[in-house]
């Protein structure tokens, strides 16, 4: 027993010792070259894949590109979206509410490095941010969304085509849009992945159009009960009417025209005035989440955080 | 008369040629696109390979650009994957991953000698300025990203990384953004994206932020904020760009919003950082130093993130304004100016006035300016990938093998005996790991058991044989 407490210590101070050692300065010393040196007989890499490449016949690999660039458009995928059972508006608020304090980098000429920025408080926790609330309505693209595969669909389509409605854009969930646009002459878009899921878009035909007055900055998506006509998407521009909201009797909102030095000045003023704050932890942009506005406080909400304002009251849906 | 026939003859034999090089099947080659045929051998810049590092230790020499700091796999690494799992030595490198065709006109592929391939998408208009006015003129530049996998590596040295589990073996396109409307159009691109709305709540800060952010990385420095390309902002992650210096900067900015949606939609992954030393990982924040781009058409210049064209570029010479004396003096007038301050202070420096910012203009306008390169039509990058990889030295499947390998000479038998146990263990095994699909294998395999069977009473064991084995594979790969 008592030898194994010797051995213990014994192995305790060892332990000790080491530490100590290695706790030590480290000592770097050049110890000069002992025996013949040889230069690396192994090839460069570099060389070596150049070798590798030069052996290949690339233009089989150039005829595979060009392929799938000409099968493209075949080769996207369907999305395929059950008919619209009805006319009806869908709004949605597309602004966000910040749900942190949001930091950009910020230097301090005097003292700081751009290689070691500071951070300054950018927007606040709680702030509602809507990229379309200053845009006027009227100036914003609008998209009808239709399955080319469906006959009566792609017939609708076709006849908003001919009616040429300016700036009316087109886009088939499912179908060769390269085709298709080869024999139309004008692009017919396809929807990107997440597209369809974030603009809430269910059911096809539907068109994507923007609101004004109380409905400002607010998407309106309107799907089309078949048949319908060109009369009826022209009067879902802005969303469908619905009693108290006439969007044609609506003026849009008038864009920021901003141009004098003492109004940069003023803007300058308002934007630099929050940036004092001591630096916090940093939230990125995309950290912000979406949620629903307080200006829209008075229609329904959904109770499970969407930021999707699904409002049509029983007035703003059209049944036809 | 000789003369005439000889002359009639030749004219004869002209038309014919004439009708038959216009009889030849149109090429889709469009007016104004115009490129150069895609070749790995001109077109690579094998220094960009450099960077190379096996457990830390240098391999292959760093180019100029640098390494990004983040760039690290861990030395000694452990990676599950079936079979496959177990230990290895970190290693890092870089790859020839991809072709990033920008092209001005809609459908046009710079990279196949300019063929046009969507000519359906004609009306959709750049609008890129430098064609209509003078530089530093804004302007909004749209441009059409075509985004393709040339995996190069995977055939030309499939044996160089195949153990990396970095070869697909893909040579097609990837991404076209002409038939995306949320890619031409700002609205829609920043209702996908509100946090753009952001940048726009304070657009100073935020020009402010991508200038510095642009000194730090032309000086050498690894900065991204997430939210800068090189002159304009990253969002909305649309193919607008403002144009500004050139259309080399403008489609390095185009490039920038492409592969941060590219990034966000899970259709690029994160390769750099310790725990991407196994596989990339999603991340819906692009990391742009994972990339080295390479202009290859009209030229090849390469850079990395938001490094100043001045750095990497070309120029073209002043006639003599840009005189660096007076450029000196000029600076000097502004040197108690603060570029931040509004209203008057009492720290000695004094907001902008008026004449100010005429200096501060006239002093941009006499610097070198950047050559207007790639052209206006088209270019084309390769794009190299920092990638990372466990290079496996002791695997769950090569330790067994080795057991298996030394009891081979302890007798049939036993090695028999062990070897259904080792079947037991790795059927349990793959039961907890893929509970569908060991379901679904073991139905195959009874599925094969029975056909056999049938087989071998009927004599038709070759033929229903593969069939039995079809259709394993095909329960097998229903479940993988």
């Amino acid at each position: 027993m008592k030898s194994l407490t010797r051995t213990r210590l014994a192995v305790a101070a060892m332990g000790l010792g080491l530490a100590v050692a290695m706790a030590g300065p480290a000592q770097a010393k050049d110890l000069g070259v002992e025996g013949q040196i040889f230069e690396p007989i192994e090839e460069d890499m570099r060389v070596m894949l150049m070798r590798l490449i030069a052996r290949v016949d690339w233009s089989e690999s150039a005829e595979a590109l060009k392929d799938s660039a000409e099968n493209y458009t075949k080769n996207l995928p369907g999305y395929f979206l059950p008919r619209a059972e009805k006319t009806e508006t869908v709004w949605k608020d597309v602004g966000i509410v910040v749900s942190q304090d949001i930091y950009l980098p910020w230097v301090d000429w005097k003292t700081g490095s751009v290689f070691e920025p500071q951070q300054k408080l950018a927007v606040e926790k709680g702030t509602y941010l809507n990229p379309i609330a200053k845009l006027p309505a009227g100036a914003i693209e609008r998209l009808f969304l239709f399955d080319a595969t469906d006959p009566e669909q792609m017939s609708f389509a076709l006849e908003l085509m001919k009616a040429n409605i300016p700036q009316l854009n087109f886009m088939a969930v499912a179908g060769d849009v390269g085709a298709m646009a080869k024999e139309l002459d004008r692009p017919i878009y396809h929807p990107t992945p997440t597209m369809l899921e974030k603009f809430h878009i269910t059911s096809v035909p539907t068109l994507i159009g923007f609101g004004r007055g109380p409905q400002q900055g607010h998407m309106a998506i309107t799907s089309f009960k078949l048949p319908s006509d060109v009369a009826t998407v022209k009067r879902a521009w802005f969303g469908l009417p619905y009693q108290g909201y006439e969007p044609d009797s609506l003026p849009d909102v008038q864009p920021d025209t901003t141009t004098t030095l003492q109004n940069a000045t003023d803007d300058a003023v308002h934007a630099l005035a929050p940036l004092v704050q001591a630096p916090q932890p940093q939230a990125t942009p995309a950290e912000a989440s979406p949620a629903p506005s307080a200006e829209d406080q008075n229609t329904p909400q959904p109770s499970d955080g969407r930021y999707i304002t699904a409002t049509p009251n029983a007035d703003a849906t059209l049944n036809q | 008369m000789r003369i005439l026939k000889t002359f009639r003859n030749l004219l004869g034999i002209a038309l014919v040629a004439l009708t038959a090089t216009m009889a030849t099947p149109a090429s889709a080659s469009t007016v104004g696109c115009v490129g150069k045929m895609w070749n790995p051998l001109a077109d690579l810049d094998f220094r960009l390979m450099g960077g190379i590092k096996a457990m830390g230790f240098t391999i292959l020499k760093t180019p100029s650009l640098g390494e990004p700091p983040n760039h690290q796999a861990q030395n000694i690494c452990f990676c599950k994957n079936g079979m496959q799992t177990g230990f290895g030595l970190g290693l890092t490198f870089w790859m020839p991953s991809y072709i990033n065709d920008l092209a001005r006109q809609p459908g046009c592929l710079g990279f196949l000698d300019g063929v046009n391939v969507l000519p359906g998408f004609m009306s959709l208009s750049s609008g890129q300025e430098y064609s209509n006015h003078t530089q530093r003129v804004d302007g909004v530049t749209n441009m059409q990203v075509h985004w393709a996998y040339a995996d190069v590596t995977a055939i030309a040295g499939k044996s160089l990384f195949e153990k990396c589990n970095a070869v697909t073996g893909s040579m097609e396109i990837a991404y076209m953004t002409e038939p995306d409307f949320i890619f031409q159009n700002d609205v829609y691109s920043v209702v996908m994206t509100p946090q753009a709305s952001i940048l726009a709540e304070v657009p100073l800060l935020s020009q402010m932020t991508c200038g510095m952010e642009s000194i730090a990385n032309t000086l050498g420095g690894w900065q991204d904020w997430g939210v800068c390309a090189w002159k304009g902002t990253r969002l909305p992650y649309s193919g607008n760009a403002i144009a500004k210096d050139s259309a080399q900067v403008s489609n390095m900015d185009v490039t920038i919003k492409y592969l941060s949606r590219a990034a966000l939609l899970g259709t690029t992954m994160r390769t750099m950082g310790k725990d991407t030393t196994c596989k990339p990982l999603y991340s819906a924040f692009y990391d742009p130093f994972q990339h080295r781009y390479q202009w290859a058409f009209p030229g090849k210049v390469s850079t990395r993130y938001n490094q100043d064209v001045l750095k990497w570029g070309m120029f073209i010479k002043d006639a003599g304004q840009g005189s660096m004396l007076s450029l000196t003096s000029q600076t000097a007038q502004l040197s108690n100016v603060s570029s931040v301050q509004v209203g008057s202070s009492t720290s000695g420096t004094t907001a902008p006035s008026g004449s100010n910012l005429g200096l501060a203009a006239q002093i941009v306008a006499n610097l070198p300016k950047p050559l207007n390169f790639p052209s206006h039509e088209a270019g084309y990058m390769q794009v190299w990938e920092a990638r990372e990889c466990c290079l496996m030295v002791l695997t769950v499947s090569n330790a067994i093998q080795m057991i298996v390998e030394n009891l081979a000479t302890m007798g049939g038998g036993m090695i028999q005996e062990l070897y259904t146990m080792y079947n037991y263990a790795n059927q349990v095994y793959q039961i907890v790991q893929d509970p569908i699909g060991a379901a679904l294998n073991y139905i195959g395999d009874g599925i094969l058991s029975g056909i056999k069977t049938v087989a071998d009473k009927t004599g038709l064991t070759s033929a229903l044989g593969s069939v039995a084995n079809g259709i394993k594979e095909s329960v097998g790969s229903m479940a993988g």
